[in-house]
């Protein structure tokens, strides 16, 4: 047997996994979030956290949970329940109804540990990098208190980063990055960028973003945009790439879209766009810390991040 | 050097190249296109060869069969990136429900005609990547799967005149038109595929799981159903250009004899059509032609070609038919047998090449049965041992490989040798109640 046959063979298996484990991902019906948790360390990029989920309760309907988690190096005699009563009265000003969880464990993330194993928010909302105390580091790390839930992973993290323009334009433009390694989170991901769209007032805008594996071939469709996508751009994506643009295509006929085409290195977010769009980001499991690719995509953006796990099987 | 110093010579070297391809001590390319030279430079020393371009005239015969394996490699090739065949396979999955049995029967169907339509080693290689997978996430035991489909699909190559490399071999060198592979080899293609489906669910009875509650039965149909089969096709417009092209590449081979050009014309003029209307690579395309095999049979066609200069085959032919007398059933059943046996000990490629000169040799005889008989037997000889058919090679291998999986000698052949000989006798009585009926089509010309 020549070992390029071998390597047909080899080639044709993870193709039908592909291919079954991008049926597995089920229908790209849309989907929202029925509740958040938001977390509060007292810093500015609290009221980004609070704009976003007063607009989602406005749009949706979501429930929002408050959990303050301020450092101990504040002055405030009480630093959690005035954080907590800040955030309760924006929403009170807002004519709508949030409530507040209290914890009294010392470290952020023990009680972020706590809230995500007690309470069922579908999403958690976090602002990045917490507390503010990282100093020069703040550029290379997430801080332990984003790490930790992010490598917990059981469910969306919205991770707060810089201002955003506004809360529509950072929720209703999604940036849905679809990785071909990740079919299930992938799908994940674009069923909510597909619920964020059903949501928006204004004329749905979405940007898909393949990132094919590092070892494919840098060709021409990784050279420009594409609007709109054509088949031409999903012969060159790999099993799940075109699975999930094939049933993007048959769930939305209707919508224009664009798209781009990058490998892991290639993937740069856009500095320079400060709050312009919310990215959905699929995640892997993550048992030895934050992925590289994560982690490096989080510390170079002020945009928004959702990162998506990968829905667990079952539920 | 006497003639028959040379005969001897000359015959000895190529059991030996023979050998070496058997026992895999060269590359079989290698060992053919060595053999070729060796026997070229002996050839016009001893002046087996009067002139160098008699070279030329021996290749000049067989340009058919390499213009069909070039044209369709490339069909083949550009068909399956498109996804046409992944798409055809995962839906005749899905249809069994995950049901163990009817995905063996499923499994088996599925290889027979893709073997009759693409040659056994792309169909191989396809199935046995569906089979791993599919058995994986149902839990399933590959062995029975994978030896089922490798006995499937060389019952699949002789269904037309272009679905095995030996069948067209046989068939170029014979003259037999397309259509007569419907009428002869077509319907006993399906009666070998029924007996190697029903000699496979009785062997492998104790493996294969029949019984299942309602609870299992709903998870595999789960699992089944999950694939998602456009996931493997990428490109619509890519995807119905090869399936129409394909189709009518198929036509056009049935009617060939109509058209008046031979096959190898049709294969090219939809090779030509896939690199014209696929839109992929050309360059990249023209690479992933499976030269291997077209410099492996230039350098059979020469050996064997060279060997006959010597007369050593005329003389074999004609002390065959000294044994077989004036008896068809009896050349029937020399050669039906002695192709088939052949077949399961060394690659049936160059037992055919072999073959064709012996059957061309039989002076007196009605040619049609003797061709028929080379054309099954040296197909489902294949199935008799581990190295008999690539099919059970590549089963075997993908099972070893990826699944840590070895089948014994022992194993295979109270598999695999029982079905060669149910098959072989069968095609023996096929073959000559055929021709006692007179339903055997004559040759043209």
């Amino acid at each position: 047997m020549e070992p390029r046959e071998q390597e047909q063979i080899r080639r044709n298996m993870r193709a039908f996994e592909a291919a079954l484990e991008a049926g597995m991902t089920g229908k790209l019906g849309p989907e929202l979030p029925e509740s958040a948790l938001l977390a509060l360390d007292g810093s500015d990029q609290d009221e980004i956290g609070l704009d976003l989920m007063i607009h989602c309760v406005r749009t949706f309907g979501l429930r929002v949970f408050l959990l303050p988690a301020v450092p101990s190096q504040s002055e405030a005699a009480d630093p959690d329940r005035e954080a907590l009563d800040a955030a309760l009265r924006r929403f009170e000003e807002a004519g709508l109804e949030a409530s507040g969880l209290l914890d009294a464990s010392p470290e952020a993330y023990h009680r972020f540990s706590r809230a995500l194993s007690s309470c069922e928010a579908d999403w958690f909302v976090l602002p990045c990098p917490f507390g503010h105390d990282l100093g020069e580091l703040r550029s290379r790390t997430l801080g332990t208190s984003v790490e930790v839930p992010l490598v917990r992973g059981d469910r969306p993290i919205l991770v707060v980063r810089g201002p955003v323009v506004s809360p529509e334009q950072a929720l209703f433009h999604p940036h849905v990055i679809l990785r071909e390694n990740l079919p299930e989170s992938s799908a994940e991901a674009l069923r909510l960028g597909l619920g964020l769209l059903a949501s928006a007032a204004e004329t749905p805008d979405l940007r898909v973003t393949f990132l094919l594996p590092e070892e494919s071939e840098p060709g021409p469709i990784h050279e420009r945009d594409w609007s709109p996508p054509d088949p031409d751009l999903r012969a060159a994506l790999g099993p799940t790439g075109a699975s999930l643009f094939h049933r993007l295509r048959e769930t939305r006929p209707d919508l224009a879209w664009t798209a781009a085409v990058r490998r892991p290195s290639t993937l740069h977010p856009e500095r320079s766009r400060v709050g312009g769009r919310l990215h959905l980001l699929p995640a892997p499991r993550m048992e030895d810390g934050v992925e590289a690719l994560l982690q490096h995509f989080l510390l170079h953006t002020l945009d928004p991040v959702l990162v998506v796990p990968a829905p667990q099987r079952g539920s | 050097m006497s003639d028959s110093g040379l005969q001897v010579l000359f015959g000895l070297l190529m059991l030996l190249v023979y050998g070496l391809i058997a026992f895999e001590v060269l590359h079989k390319t290698v060992a053919a296109l060595l053999g070729a030279l060796v026997l070229i430079g002996l050839g016009i020393g001893f002046g087996v060869l009067h002139e160098f371009e008699q070279v030329h005239r021996i290749l000049t015969h067989d340009l058919g069969v390499l213009g069909v394996i070039v044209g369709t490699s490339i069909l083949v090739d550009l068909a399956g990136q498109s996804g046409l065949f992944h798409f055809l396979a995962i839906k005749v999955v899905k249809r069994t429900g995950g049901h163990p049995l009817r995905l063996f029967l499923a499994l088996q169907a599925l290889v027979f005609v893709l073997a009759a339509v693409l040659t056994i080693v792309p169909a191989m290689l396809i199935l046995a990547g569906l089979t791993l997978v599919i058995c994986k996430n149902l839990d399933l035991p590959p062995t029975p799967y994978l030896l089922g489909a490798a006995f499937a699909s060389n019952a699949g190559a002789f269904c037309t005149f272009a679905s095995g490399l030996p069948t067209l071999m046989i068939g170029s060198a014979a003259g037999i038109p397309y259509v007569q592979f419907l009428y002869v080899s077509l319907p006993f293609a399906l009666i070998a595929f029924v007996v190697g489906y029903l000699w496979t669910r009785r062997a492998f009875r104790s493996e294969l799981p029949s019984d299942m509650d309602e609870e299992s039965r709903a998870t595999l149909a789960r699992t089944v159903a999950s694939f998602d089969e456009w996931a493997l096709a990428p490109d619509r417009r890519a995807f119905l250009r090869s399936a129409v092209i394909l189709g009518l590449t198929i036509l056009c081979f049935a009617l060939a004899g109509v058209l008046h050009v031979g096959l190898d014309y049709i294969a090219m003029a939809g090779g030509t059509a896939m690199l014209l209307f696929h839109g992929k690579s050309v360059e990249h395309t023209i690479r992933k032609v499976n030269w291997t095999v077209i410099l492996f049979f230039t350098g059979l066609f020469l050996i064997v070609g060279l060997v006959k200069e010597t007369g050593l085959l005329d003389l074999l032919a004609r002390s065959l038919r000294n044994v077989t007398g004036d008896s068809v059933p009896l050349s029937i059943l020399l050669f039906t047998w002695s192709s088939g046996v052949s077949s399961a000990l060394v690659d049936n490629i160059p037992v055919a090449a072999t073959m064709i000169p012996l059957v061309q040799g039989m002076e007196g005889l009605p040619k049609e049965p003797l061709w028929w008989s080379l054309v099954l037997g040296c197909n489902l000889g294949g199935s008799a041992t581990p190295i008999g058919s690539i099919s059970c090679v590549i089963a075997l291998h993908t099972l070893y490989a990826e699944s840590g999986i070895k089948v014994s000698w022992g194993r295979f052949l109270a598999v695999g040798g029982v079905l060669m000989v149910l098959q072989l006798a069968l095609a023996s009585l096929y073959l000559i109640l055929h021709h006692a009926g007179g339903l055997m089509p004559t040759l043209p010309g």
